[in-house]
């Protein structure tokens, strides 16, 4: 029981210094040392023994809640500051919530999250309750507080699989292992996905009471469907089949599911349904275009280090795949095919059939199959007959974990250099949200940074690096004219130009703009008599026009 | 649950209640650990305890769930209606939290739609004194030993009836049935 305790306190001897802006390209693993990695196989090694050993599920879920702690907890205790820009967008909804106390579902900006507000609602409820006046402490520790409720879920759902203790914690080691997606930030995502495993955790136990079952699903069906666009597609299909297939019964669930789903989309949230369901008929059938959405997206990638994050990912989903088929063929071989878990591994394949969900399908596909990837990867390194945990399954075992947790570690850590917003870009951002005026232009470096957590629906934003080539290649020509131009429109009330030091580490990166782009804007608005500074945190700096008032 | 046991839950949750009111105002941490409790764990878990999951991490685990859904319900319906209120959502919330410990019987007797039969009662979830969630391989096994027994008993019986049988109508024609020699092994 002291191996949890030493590992933590090896894992923070080891980063006690760290400084995130000391971050690589190869985001917050090169910040990690021996001790640190020391630590991680500590506390995998003490796992694994311990499952060896039949150790009580307290101890093992003590293990995995401890590695939950020190992966995702990390970055809130180093950063001191929310990661990822999408985060901070959430944030701004609640703000937007909690300041009017209701949704607009016909605003021009960020539509979708007023559409299906379910998860922000609730994070407005919790902020409110919690006495502050922003969700960004909550989202700051949400990844932690999604994989404990995905620990807890998901063991209830393997326990509806099977009874075999080692299987179960295997199972959710691996699952730990492999979900490098990272789509267990503050987001409707996070929320929808724990709704979605409990119910087919729900579904795939048999009970002589429907109430206990009918009512629930009712519930988690509807939350859901209110909340998310992808998850309830997913959550259908999954009820949709494990009832064809007589791995749940009721045929009415099916039904029933549909109804809660469709009835959201086209009720509540039909100012966005209506106008964009055409982009919904025209993904249906194209599976090879819905995946290269995904694809396209890492194709501008030039870096060795960039590739290698890239790589890391793929290659943890083609491994657990791999190990997953053979946990099948093993099954198989001894006991039968565990259908109900073979089909949940498969079923999220349709949705590349179904969208391309700008371009994030192939990820939220292997969000979805990875519990039951999981659980057949584990099944393949547990003796055949299901009894005991011999040496040599023990070994394979570890094998297993030391090939996988490097392509997770690069995969899930590998973009921090670009996800790390230190204090004084968020102070400018605040600034500016406090400071501007409805109805203002806000022209960004890039989206990456801390964006639209306060006031949000005051600014029109424009970010450089998503402006037409033609565009930004004459914003760059003469970057002080082009500016004045744009901040000088009458239509605005308020004009401002943020740059940021995170937008130019990710246009750097990224490949958006050419190198050094944003630096060389900024060096000239500085040099411009026509602009002056109006806020300078070290890390970010706001410019306006000179004869503008803000 | 006891009546002992549904004391001590109720007192727990009127102490909390008074807790979270008085830690409110005082200790931003505690307040955040409390506002978690209530919209994370409290309004699902004696819903959750009421599905006799028989295992503390399943039914966690659904406390979590339900509890999660419970505060987006109630939340989303302030946001749509317009009618924002953190007082009333929390209110609500607490409600739904302790109804979710008041004893099934009582619960009948409060709701307005009566159980027409003791049976549909039972199917639905109401007033059953026994808990009928059961292990479904266990209750499998369970019927399915039940209807071997009857199934031998059956055997047994009409061995007793062939032998007997054998005995009024068989007369010279058929050897005087030996005893056992019919038995099922």
């Amino acid at each position: 029981m002291a191996v949890p305790f030493l590992a933590v306190g090896g894992w923070t001897a080891s980063l006690w210094r760290a400084d995130p802006r000391d971050m690589t390209t190869y985001g917050l693993l090169s910040l990690f040392d021996l001790g640190t990695y020391a630590a991680l196989a500590l506390l995998v090694g003490g796992f694994l023994i311990s499952l060896a050993k039949n150790k009580p599920e307290w101890l093992l879920a003590l293990y995995l809640t401890t590695c939950i702690g020190l992966i995702h907890g990390t970055p809130a205790v180093l950063y001191k500051t929310l990661r990822y820009s999408w985060a901070y967008k959430h944030v701004g909804i609640v703000d937007y919530i909690q300041r009017t106390g209701a949704v607009d579902p016909s605003i021009a900006v960020g539509s979708i999250y007023h559409n299906w507000p379910a998860f922000f609602t609730a994070g407005a409820l919790l902020t409110e309750l919690a006495g502050s006046p922003d969700a960004l402490r909550i989202a700051t520790w949400a990844p932690v507080a999604f994989n404990l409720m995905n620990l807890l879920v998901l063991r209830y759902v393997y326990r509806g699989l099977t009874r075999n203790r080692r299987l179960i914690w295997l199972g959710l080691f691996f699952f730990f292992v492999i979900n490098w997606v990272g789509q267990d930030y503050f987001s409707p995502q996070a929320m929808a996905y724990v709704g979605y495993l409990a119910v087919v955790g729900l579904l795939i136990r048999r009970s002589s009471r429907r109430a206990a079952t009918l009512v629930p699903f009712v519930l988690i069906v509807a939350v859901v469907s209110a909340s998310h666009q992808i998850t309830p597609m997913m959550l259908l299909l999954a009820v949709t089949a494990l009832v064809v297939l007589r791995r749940a019964s009721g045929w009415y669930l099916p039904l029933l599911a549909g109804v809660l789903v469709a009835g959201w989309a086209f009720s509540a949230a039909r100012s966005y349904t209506w106008p964009n369901i055409m982009e919904l008929v025209v993904g249906l059938g194209r599976p090879v275009a819905n995946a290269g959405e995904t694809l396209e997206k890492t194709a501008t990638i030039a870096t060795g280090s960039q590739l290698a994050v890239i790589w890391g990912g793929r290659y943890v989903v083609l491994l657990a795949t791999a190990l997953a088929l053979l946990g099948v063929w093993r099954s198989w071989r001894v006991r039968g095919l565990r259908i109900t878990a073979v089909l949940l591994m498969v079923l999220p394949g349709v949705l590349v059939l179904v969208t391309g969900f700008g371009g994030e399908v192939l990820f939220r596909s292997f969000l979805f199959a990875a519990p039951f990837i999981s659980f057949l990867a584990a099944a393949a390194c547990l003796p055949r007959d299901g009894r005991g945990f011999p040496r040599r399954n023990l070994l394979l075992t570890t094998v297993v974990t030391v090939a996988l947790l490097p392509g997770f570690l690069l995969s899930y850590y590998g973009k921090e250099h670009e996800n790390y917003f230190t204090p004084a870009e968020v102070a400018a951002v605040s600034w500016v949200d406090d400071h501007a005026r409805p109805g203002s232009l806000l022209v960004e470096g890039s989206r990456n940074y801390p964006t639209q957590f306060s006031n949000y629906e005051r600014f029109t934003y424009v970010p450089i690096d998503r402006e037409p080539e033609e565009s930004w290649r004459k914003l760059l020509a003469d970057p002080t004219d082009r500016l004045d131009d744009w901040l000088s429109n009458p239509d605005y009330t308020d004009a401002y130009v943020l740059i940021t030091r995170s937008q130019k580490i990710a246009v750097d990166d990224n490949g958006s703009l050419p190198r050094g782009s944003l630096q060389r804007v900024e060096d000239a608005l500085r040099a411009s008599p026509k602009f002056r500074v109006v806020d300078d945190t070290g890390d970010a700096v706001v410019f306006s026009l000179a004869d503008r008032g803000g | 649950m006891t009546a002992g046991r549904r004391l001590a839950t109720a007192i727990s949750l009127v102490l909390a209640a008074l807790l979270l009111g008085r830690l409110s105002w005082d200790v931003h941490a505690v307040r955040m650990i409390l506002a978690l409790a209530c919209c994370l764990v409290l309004p699902g878990l004696g819903w959750s305890r009421r599905m006799r999951l028989r295992d503390a991490g399943d039914t966690l685990a659904l406390a979590v769930v339900l509890s999660i859904s419970a505060s987006v319900v109630v939340a989303t319906a302030m946001a749509l209606a317009g009618q924002w209120s953190t007082v009333w959502g929390t209110v609500v919330l607490l409600a739904v939290a302790g109804l979710g410990f008041v004893p099934s019987r009582t619960l009948q007797r409060l709701s307005p739609v009566p159980a027409r039969s003791p049976r549909r009662a039972a199917v639905a979830g109401l007033g059953a004194a026994d808990p009928d969630w059961v292990d479904w391989y266990a209750d499998a096994r369970r019927r399915s030993a039940a209807a071997r027994a009857r199934a031998d008993a059956e055997a047994r019986a009409i061995e007793t009836q062939w032998a007997d049988w054998y005995a009024r109508e068989g007369g010279g024609m058929c050897p005087e049935p030996v005893e056992g020699r019919w038995s099922v092994p």
